[in-house]
């Protein structure tokens, strides 16, 4: 029976844009008028070593994402490695779905596969520099993950094909 | 990274220390204007009171020093051995602070020198001006530690 492949593409862009957005607006929403070490530590941006730190998390967000959605990936790949991902380049992951899948849900995999990624890596992030947060993040992309996997798991009702008498 | 680079003139600085002592005798008798009014008989007693200032500020700015000039003591005052400092900011720092937070330092300079001196001359009125130093460091770090926002770019579809 014929498979459907949907491939999602994850820009790299777009992850460190909200991730830098998201724990912005944090660290402005929790200054007090004396912490301003603490809300600029909390304020992930393009310094290198926090560059380092959020693309180290982000990878192992959406290696993470592969293990958790393997039952649909096939791979032929021989070789591993442990190497950071870079910022110019964009995360894609083809997904063999059963010929029902509705693919209704194609826009909600990868959103949901984008905020698990966002939210995992600020977990990390936050771990570091805003322990009091961090637990809420990782509980969003624990509900991140069910939605993808709900999402994938939806089914076109099977239609009916009148026989020829 | 953004690398910048913050001076405090010291002649200004004593200059500014003298107007500030010289604008609270004179509210005082002929006396206490003599006590309180530094003179350039003071320096050396000023030259120790700016040392401490730059190592205080110094400390504040560790985590982004590049260079800053000597504050080694000295037997004399050399008033060309101004307070420099280079800094590499973080890339979201922003720029336009760079003016403020050279005022915030020379005010800082000002104030905890005057602060220190009234010590000696002027006890009533030290812990005011010590006060005002220690919020000019709060104004220089809540400017330092400022991040901009990010700036999305809207992928290529």
């Amino acid at each position: 029976m014929a498979r459907k492949n949907l491939s999602v593409t994850l820009k790299i862009s777009e992850l460190l844009y909200e991730i830098r957005n998201k724990t912005w607006l944090t660290g402005q929403s929790r200054q007090n008028g004396q912490n301003f070490e603490e809300v600029a530590n909390m304020q992930n941006n393009e310094d290198e070593e926090h560059a380092n730190q959020v693309l180290r998390s982000i990878g192992n967000a959406f290696a993470t994402l592969k293990v958790r959605l393997s039952e649909y990936i096939i791979s032929s790949q021989t070789t591993a490695n442990d190497i950071q991902i870079s910022d110019s380049s964009d995360l894609t992951v083809t997904l063999v779905l059963p010929s029902n899948y509705n693919q209704a849900t194609a826009d909600a995999v990868a959103t949901g596969c984008h905020q698990y990624i966002v939210n995992t890596a600020i977990a990390e992030w936050f771990t570091i520099t805003n322990k009091t947060d961090a637990a809420d993040y990782l509980t969003l992309a624990g509900a991140n993950i069910t939605q993808v996997r709900e999402a994938i798991s939806k089914r076109v009702r099977p239609t009916r094909v009148t026989p020829t008498p | 990274m953004i690398s910048a680079t913050f001076t405090v003139p010291k002649a200004e600085v004593y200059n500014e220390v003298a107007k500030t002592t010289s604008y609270t005798g004179i509210k005082m008798s002929g006396e206490d204007y003599a006590r309180i009014f530094t003179t350039d008989e003071d320096r050396m007693m000023l030259e120790r009171f700016f040392n401490e200032a730059a190592n205080g500020l110094t400390d504040v700015l560790k985590p982004f020093l590049v260079s800053v000039s000597d504050t080694s003591p000295l037997h004399c005052v050399d008033l060309t051995r101004n307070y420099v400092v280079s800094l590499e900011l973080s890339s979201s720092y922003d720029e336009n602070l760079n003016g403020s937070v050279e005022s915030s330092m020379f005010s800082y300079f000002t104030n905890f020198i005057v602060g220190n001196w009234y010590k000696f001359a002027n006890k009533e009125e030290a812990e005011t001006y010590m006060a005002t130093a220690a919020s000019m460091v709060m104004d220089i770090k809540s400017k330092i530690y400022f991040r901009k926002k990010p700036v999305r770019l809207v992928p290529a579809e």
